[in-house]
């Protein structure tokens, strides 16, 4: 596929942000917070996917951060506890944990960062977590988003079933054998994360389709493949939910990964697009 | 867009008891104290590998960090200039571009000015490099050129010597997964016509074939080696510590064994290069496994026990 061009702006000095933990209970997070100079009353808060995404995704994230802070809102960038430089260091949680820290966060940019919207944004697996928020928001902003979360609890298997192939050259254990060694309270890897029963479940037992897909929360989702497109387009009942097909198309992070830039700018821009006439 | 200004920003501290967040010309970098400094402050620096940023893969660098400080070790977890919540933007295109620019030394200069700084701010008698894949390659090409640092593990290194077959960038690459992605092609931009019309033509990649191709004539390893089996014969050369750590399905430690070994017993008949490999059980090139990231831990501790005894 031919890329498209796309001007990628220079970054300055002062868009670096203010990086450090944030003072939230129980524990501090880390966190990242780029302001714009003249102050903004909008605040995006970044969701972070699971697993390997969130590091795969962290320069796109940065960037988004700069290119927000450059529109005028601000934009905080955060790691889950147990997930990044947050401390403690721990298995995979359930989605719902992440949640609830997202939650967190959220309520403490609510109240303390005077601004008058707050929203979230996410890609990937991250849908998952901004699913289950419970915190108030103004609006949701997600890419390509994970929309069907017992698929995404099997490839977890064959994630690992994959890395198996990969290293060993056969499959050691098979998928009811790494479910067995969940119900046992064991853990398998994912590129080194290890996956609890704790997370499949929070998974497999998820009903609805989310607040962001259903609730009347206003929002954007940036669909890179046709079959995601499709499927929102037909299931989508909330009516403040904007829903485009990113240029590019292909599976996200393969065509991320092997173009790097290209592919999240245009998601950056559909997205700046939709704030700038949402907040008209 | 006038309104709330900074309130936020005072939640945000630096750092907690036991780490600090640091910036030095733009890259950032997390440094994990010991609670209890020994008198020789001895630092570990962690260089990024390839495009991931400082916490590593699947966080490897902070999980190492929190245990080799609790054992008295400052540990850096560095930044390039570009990833993390660094200044420059991503420079490169693909993750092949990216490993190349990696392994030509292009972020040796910041390692270097990062040493020198960190060593200084946080008051280090001893400094050692390490980090994953191309993190090893800036801290082997560093301690070669400058005398700040005092040992080197090697970790998972791609090696690349004088006289070895063209196996092309996708090998060099961290997991099969990976090199299946840095076989596509690099996509550059517009039609050849409108590059050559708006005058944006990538040199570097024509002055990269025709180099190549000059190395071939001559029956020469074209890959541009990055010269790094020379500059680890520096560091033998200065009899600087230096460990070799693998993981036993590291495709690297396979070539590692295959074509290095040979090249260096010709070359240093007295050398017992078994003497300093280390090899980690089962798993990958990224170390995807409790007990292999157990088994690491413990490497680097017993590496740093015996350096600071010597």
């Amino acid at each position: 596929m031919k890329p498209r061009e796309i001007a990628v702006p220079r970054m300055i000095a002062d868009e670096l942000g203010t990086c450090g933990f944030f003072e939230i209970e129980p524990d501090p997070v880390w966190a990242c917070l780029i302001e714009p100079a003249e102050g903004a009353d909008t605040c995006v808060v970044f969701c972070n996917p699971l697993l390997e995404e969130r590091i795969n995704a962290h320069p796109y994230f940065v960037y988004f951060a700069r290119l927000l802070a450059r529109a005028g809102i601000s934009a905080l960038r955060f790691d889950y506890p147990g997930t990044g430089e947050s401390s403690p260091i721990q298995d995979v949680r359930p989605v719902t944990a992440y949640a609830s820290d997202a939650d967190n966060v959220i309520g403490a940019v609510r109240s303390r960062g005077r601004y008058s919207r707050v929203g979230v944004f996410g890609c990937a697996s991250a849908s998952l977590i901004v699913a289950r928020l419970q915190a108030e928001i103004d609006f949701a902003i997600l890419w390509e988003p994970v929309l069907d979360n017992e698929l995404f609890a099997r490839n977890l298997f064959r994630a690992n079933i994959l890395q198996q192939q990969t290293v060993f050259g056969e499959i050691v254990a098979d998928s009811s054998s790494l479910q067995e060694v969940l119900a046992r309270g064991g853990t398998f890897s994912i590129e080194g994360h290890e996956i609890t029963k704790a997370l499949v479940d929070s998974l497999t037992a998820w009903e609805s389709q989310g607040r962001p897909f259903n609730s009347a929360v206003p929002g954007l989702v940036v669909a890179l493949q046709r079959r995601t497109f499709a499927r929102l387009e037909a299931s989508n009942k909330n009516q403040a939910l904007s829903v485009v097909l990113a240029e590019s198309g292909g599976a996200f992070w393969s065509t991320a990964l092997a173009k790097y830039l290209p592919l999240p700018l245009d998601c950056m821009k559909a997205s700046l697009d939709w704030l700038e006439r949402w907040a008209r | 867009m006038a309104g709330a200004m900074g309130a936020l920003k005072e939640l945000i501290r630096p750092g907690t008891e036991s780490c600090r967040y640091y910036r030095h010309r733009g890259a950032g970098a997390m440094v994990y104290y010991p609670q209890d400094p020994p008198a020789k402050r001895l630092g570990l620096f962690l260089f990024n590998s390839g495009h991931k940023y400082r916490t590593g893969p699947h966080d490897l660098y902070v999980k190492m960090a929190r245990e080799l400080c609790a054992d008295g070790l400052f540990v850096i977890t560095l930044d390039s200039p570009e990833l993390g919540d660094g200044f420059r933007d991503f420079a490169d295109r693909t993750i092949a571009g990216h490993q190349k620019r990696i392994v030509r030394g292009a972020y040796v200069s910041a390692a270097l000015s990062a040493l020198r700084y960190y060593r200084e701010t946080l008051e280090l008698d001893a400094v050692i490099v390490s980090g994953l894949c191309g993190g090893t390659v800036t801290g082997i090409v560093a301690a070669a050129r400058s005398r700040l640092v005092e040992g080197v593990v090697a970790w998972g290194c791609p090696f690349q010597i004088p006289g070895m077959p063209i196996l092309g960038l996708e090998e060099s690459a961290a997991s099969e997964g990976e090199a299946q992605q840095t076989t596509r092609p690099v996509a550059r931009p517009g039609s050849r016509l409108k590059r050559l019309l708006v005058g944006k033509i990538d040199w570097s990649h024509h002055w990269a074939r025709a180099v190549k191709r000059l190395y071939a004539l001559r029956g020469r390893n074209p890959s541009f080696n990055y010269r790094l089996a020379g500059h680890l014969e520096i560091l033998f050369g200065r009899r600087l510590p230096v460990i070799f750590v693998f993981s036993e399905h590291d495709p690297h430690y396979a070539r590692f064994k295959t074509f290095y070994r040979p090249w260096l017993e010709a070359k240093r008949a007295d050398f017992d290069l078994d003497g300093v490999t280390r090899v980690i059980r089962g798993t990958n090139h990224v170390v995807a496994g409790r007990a292999s990231v157990e088994e690491l831990n413990e490497i680097f501790r017993q590496f740093c026990r015996e350096f600071l005894k010597s």
